[in-house]
């Protein structure tokens, strides 16, 4: 789980505890209870999570400098957005297609 | 005989300028046909260098994400991963198994010219695999079957 969301998750658990007497639930799946601290800290999934479905070892090395998000300094696209897609604005001029058309394409 | 107005002069000396670079093109089309490679959709870039091996443009992007276009390092390393390059020209990803085809016109100055057509290929947690497919572009060279490497299985242009 990345960082800044397991902040909201432990800030909100302390200050849970602070306002109600009533113990929090913890996870159920993928949770463990840390009690030595006073407050009923929850650990929970370190998994990832990426929201675009996965591709973070993209390439097949196996490592996360694969993973290239658009508001790094260092990745490539950054602030760049992505491609329009075909059909949504004309190709670009780059003297390939005779008339300008924009390609269509199919999949079967 | 009137001389020719100077605004007629220049429109006419433009046109003859540009002309040649877009009256004459021809519908082509491309078909990449995929291995079954066991992996999930594979991003492509098709594009062209020039007789000096410089790039010369794209003709068309499989896949949407910019952020993934780096592993098509070939075109990447032309390009800068510049999704302008592909405005306009950008689809879905191929699956694999699958079949692309793209019907383009595409300029007359291009074949038998020097001009080499590349094929880029990238899978998630699968090896990337630039210039996969790099074919001459000739009049010959239509509808014979160019065997790919990795992800494509052959690729072939036609008119």
């Amino acid at each position: 789980m990345k960082l800044p969301l397991t902040l909201i998750l432990l800030g909100s658990a302390m200050a849970a505890s602070a306002q109600t007497p009533m113990p929090l639930n913890p996870p159920a799946v993928h949770a463990r209870a840390i009690t030595d601290v006073g407050a009923p800290l929850v650990q929970v999934s370190d998994e990832d999570d990426d929201e675009d479905g996965g591709w973070l070892s993209f390439g097949g090395d196996g490592s996360d400098e694969d993973d290239c998000d658009e508001d790094e300094e260092d990745c490539p696209t950054a602030g760049r957005g992505n491609a329009a897609p075909a059909g949504t604005v004309a190709p670009p001029a780059n003297g390939l297609f005779g008339d300008g058309k924009a390609p269509t394409a199919s999949t079967n | 005989m009137k001389p020719m107005k100077p605004l007629f002069a220049a429109l006419a000396l433009t046109t003859a300028l540009v002309l040649p670079g877009l009256a004459f093109a021809k519908p082509v089309t491309l078909t990449v046909n995929m291995n079954s490679y066991g992996g999930r959709g594979a991003y492509l870039a098709v594009y062209v260098t020039d007789p000096a091996g410089a790039y010369a443009g794209s003709l068309w992007m499989a896949g949407g994400k910019a952020k993934y276009y780096r592993h098509l390092s070939d075109w990447a390393r032309f390009t800068g991963s510049d999704p302008a390059q592909v405005d306009g020209i950008t689809g879905a990803s191929v699956g694999a198994g699958q079949s692309l085809t793209l019907d383009m016109d595409l300029a007359d100055a291009l074949f038998d010219a020097g001009y080499t057509l590349h094929i880029d290929a990238a899978v998630e947690d699968m090896r990337d695999s630039p210039s996969e497919v790099s074919v001459p572009l000739t009049a010959a060279g239509a509808g014979q079957a160019v065997t790919g490497g990795r992800y494509i299985a052959d690729f072939t242009y036609g008119f």
